[in-house]
């Protein structure tokens, strides 16, 4: 064997130990603590353990999946291990990041929608979907709802009621009549709405297409997920007559394949609920208060998707958003529906005109144009908005109206100009 | 002349530090390499030592003068200022190539002198070495003593495998393990360390027969259905160990298979491959039918959601697992059972029996 006084991996000390183990991460100090006794008794440093599951699970105290307290960080470690090993880790740890991200979200500005986040479902409850309705689940899929089995909305309050229930993670918008608030559905209920639609739409029964949210209002704005390919859909105007479906997410950042060095595993769900969570974090989307009524609205509130423009203590925002369960591929001139969203405001300063400064100021007049690509296709004038003269006081809150315009194009502009009359 | 001057000035100008190593040597450093370790600035700013061979520093033990000679170089290069962040990392490359042995002493000693920079520049070339091995590999490369318990070694990580395939059936596999150890407990046999050779046949089949019940026929079967072996990617090693290390009261089960399966083939006519002896499939035919029936189960679904992928994966496994061979259990007179590192495909349930019968 070796000479007593030899030195080896075994006897470089104790800072070394942990540095070693530090950065060889938890599978290599696992590997590292089936080698001898010594090293076991030194992988059992919880502090070595505490910082594994802070940065891989940002957790701060030893906690299981479900949130139950564990003796020891190590001890946290190998039951998420063992929770989640049929699994590839890192998908693990990035779905994990992603409901962190919007729960931490939802904890800061939006706690009545965080209550309703169902906790995780089982490898059992998911599999039973999959029998259900006959389908494979795209791998990114299930292990989101391994964390968080949809929402719990109490729909008997508000089903039926155009307003729907506002605390939809996804969020919406309303125009003129037409309310959107979307929620993630929990397992039992895409087993629902999926039969529900395939006998509607006389979907096949090996149909690969399942219902994953909702619009909780009357109006109907479905998302659906095709688990063949990973990609996630958003039902258009004709959706109910002809399957009409509109992609929400690029088709070349969906990676099924569990193996490719090109590209990581992700689906469109997570993709998409990711890039949710980056905008409520940047603040692109945020949360609107309509009397006593909080819901996340999807009309971008920052540059660049989101414009201003101040003329003499007048401010005037404005933003977009389509508006897809509005929109038909099929009709020539209304193909795409946007929806916009103009917020006005008086600086505290007031309106000032000539040196002389107003406190209030009252619309009267609207022109706007609207271009599909870089073609006009209208050009509206006329008194007041959606039938309303809203009179701004300096330095109160926002006046917000929304409308809409169909343009031939999924691109496009709105641009123009309000006139104000001045007042005390 | 002006020469011998300017040597004779230039060492009164520097200062240095007198240290002695473990082994009772004594040498004079440069004092700004030397302060650069901390123990070392701590024993001349504290306790004044150092200024004299008579007050020479007592180095720690674990500081050997070849290594202290490693250490000074690492110090004398760091301690000046002028050098670029390139460079630095440069020569820190460069001074980390070092044979294991080498590196170790370096470790430990940087340890010892709480040297926090170089400590972590060679945990971080050890961690290197360390990095993807199965903790076999990493015994072999440092030359480390083998104490754990087989029983320890299935602990405490054996989850920690980045192949999700891997991983269902090691729980699988984690499962039945438990399983066999209720088994085992509730019938209360106690090995007896002998000679496999010194056994009859008999003795071993009433031995086995008496807590398998009807599972014999299931054995062969299910060997066979499973196919399995062991994807032997480094990063497995735990699963590695869980598998390829058993108790000793696993023994006789495992030395006696070829004779029984030589037994089973003539009654049963089934084809049951004797190279698969060291299948850990051996261990599941111990349990009774409806566990089996669960895991059967839970195996084809696993088989039926892995099809797709499978191929190609096949393909990798094949080409790695050319290279490995199988090292047989050897007893020693005294009839303990060293470990034995066993390389066995984990194949899927899928794949058709040819492909099984390659995986040697």
């Amino acid at each position: 064997m070796r000479g007593a006084r030899e030195m080896g991996l075994d006897s470089v000390g104790g800072l070394a130990n942990h540095m070693i183990m530090a950065k060889l991460g938890p599978e290599g100090t696992g590997s590292l603590a089936c080698v001898s006794r010594r090293f076991r008794d030194w992988a059992d440093d919880d502090s070595l353990w505490s910082t594994f599951c802070a940065d891989e699970l940002h957790l701060l105290s030893p906690l299981d999946p479900l949130g139950n307290p564990m003796p020891t960080f190590k001890a946290a470690y190998q039951v998420w291990r063992e929770a989640f090993g049929m699994y590839p880790w890192p998908l693990v740890t990035r779905v994990k990041r992603c409901w962190d991200r919007l729960k931490s979200w939802l904890v800061a500005n939006f706690p009545e929608a965080l209550a309703t986040l169902r906790k995780g479902a089982s490898e059992d409850k998911i599999n039973k979907l999959e029998n259900a309705l006959q389908v494979n689940l795209p791998v990114p899929t299930r292990v989101l709802y391994r964390f968080c089995d949809g929402q719990a909305l109490m729909s008997a309050e508000f089903s039926g009621h155009m307003l729907g229930n506002p605390l939809g993670l996804i969020g919406g918008y309303s125009f003129y009549d037409h309310e959107v608030n979307v929620y993630l559905l929990p397992l039992s209920q895409i087993v629902r709405e999926t039969k529900k639609i395939a006998r509607r739409m006389g979907f096949n029964s090996r149909s690969e297409y399942i219902v994953m949210a909702n619009s909780s209002t009357n109006s109907a704005k479905i998302f659906i997920l095709n688990c063949a390919n990973g990609q996630l859909y958003v039902g258009t105007q004709n959706f109910a007559r002809d399957g009409g479906l509109i992609p929400c997410v690029p088709n070349e950042l969906i990676n099924l394949r569990p193996d490719s060095e090109r590209m990581r595993q992700q689906d469109a769900m997570l993709l998409w609920l990711e890039e949710h969570g980056s905008r409520l974090h940047d603040g692109i989307i945020k949360l609107r208060e309509e009397g006593n009524i909080r819901s996340i609205n999807l009309f971008p509130e920052q540059a660049p998707h989101c414009t201003a423009a101040m003329t003499n203590g007048v401010k005037v925002r404005a933003s977009a958003v389509l508006a897809p369960e509005f929109s038909d591929l099929n009709d020539g001139s209304a193909k795409y529906m946007f929806s916009y969203s103009i917020r006005m405001s008086l600086l505290p300063e007031g309106c000032i005109i000539n040196g002389l400064s107003f406190a209030s100021c009252q619309l009267y007049w609207r022109h706007l144009f609207f271009h599909a690509n870089d073609d006009l296709i209208s050009d509206v004038e006329g008194e007041a908005v959606i039938g309303k003269f809203p009179l701004l006081h300096q330095g109160e809150a926002e006046f917000v109206y929304e409308s809409c315009t169909p343009l031939t194009s999924s691109s496009g502009s709105v641009e123009g100009s309000f006139t104000f009359v001045p007042g005390r | 002349m002006s020469e011998g001057t300017m040597a004779v000035v230039k060492s009164e100008m520097k200062s240095y530090i007198w240290v002695q190593t473990a082994d009772g040597s004594i040498q004079q450093v440069e004092e700004e390499v030397a302060m650069f370790c901390p123990v070392i600035c701590q024993e001349v700013l504290q306790a004044g030592m150092g200024s004299s061979k008579n007050y020479a520093i007592s180095l720690p033990q674990r500081v050997n003068p070849a290594t202290l000679g490693l250490i000074l170089d690492y110090c004398r290069f760091h301690q000046v200022f002028g050098h670029s962040n390139k460079e630095r990392k440069t020569f820190d490359e460069k001074f980390v190539r070092l044979d294991t042995k080498k590196l170790c002493e370096l470790t430990s000693a940087a340890d010892s002198l709480q040297l926090r920079p170089l400590v972590d520049l060679t945990s971080r070339a050890l961690a290197r070495m360390i990095e993807g091995k199965t903790p076999e590999e990493i015994r072999e490369t440092f030359n480390l003593p083998d104490d754990l318990t087989e029983e320890e070694k299935l602990e405490p990580l054996r989850n920690i495998t980045d192949d999700p395939h891997i991983r269902l059936l090691n729980r699988l596999y984690a499962r039945k393990r438990k399983e066999l150890r209720e088994r085992e407990r509730l019938k209360n046999v106690e090995v007896e360390e002998e000679h496999i050779d010194k056994r009859s046949v008999d003795d071993l089949l009433l031995f086995i027969n008496s807590g398998n019940g009807d599972s014999k026929g299931v054995r062969a079967t299910r060997s066979k259905k499973k196919n399995r072996g062991r994807k032997d990617l480094p990063r497995e090693s735990s699963s590695k160990n869980e598998n390829g290390n058993h108790k000793k009261n696993d023994m006789p089960d495992n030395v006696t298979t070829p004779i029984i399966t030589s037994i089973l083939q003539d009654s049963a006519s089934v084809t049951f491959s004797p190279k698969l002896e060291f299948d850990d499939g051996d261990i599941d035919d111990e349990l009774d039918p409806a566990m089996k029936e669960e895991l059967d189960r839970e195996v084809e679904d696993f088989a039926r959601r892995l099809n797709s992928v499978w191929p190609e994966r096949m393909q990798e496994i094949l080409s790695l697992g050319q290279e490995r061979r199988f090292v047989p259990i050897s007893i020693t007179g005294t009839g303990s059972l060293k470990s034995y590192t066993v390389s066995i495909f984990l194949l899927p349930f899928a794949v058709t029996n040819d492909v099984s019968g390659s995986e040697e």
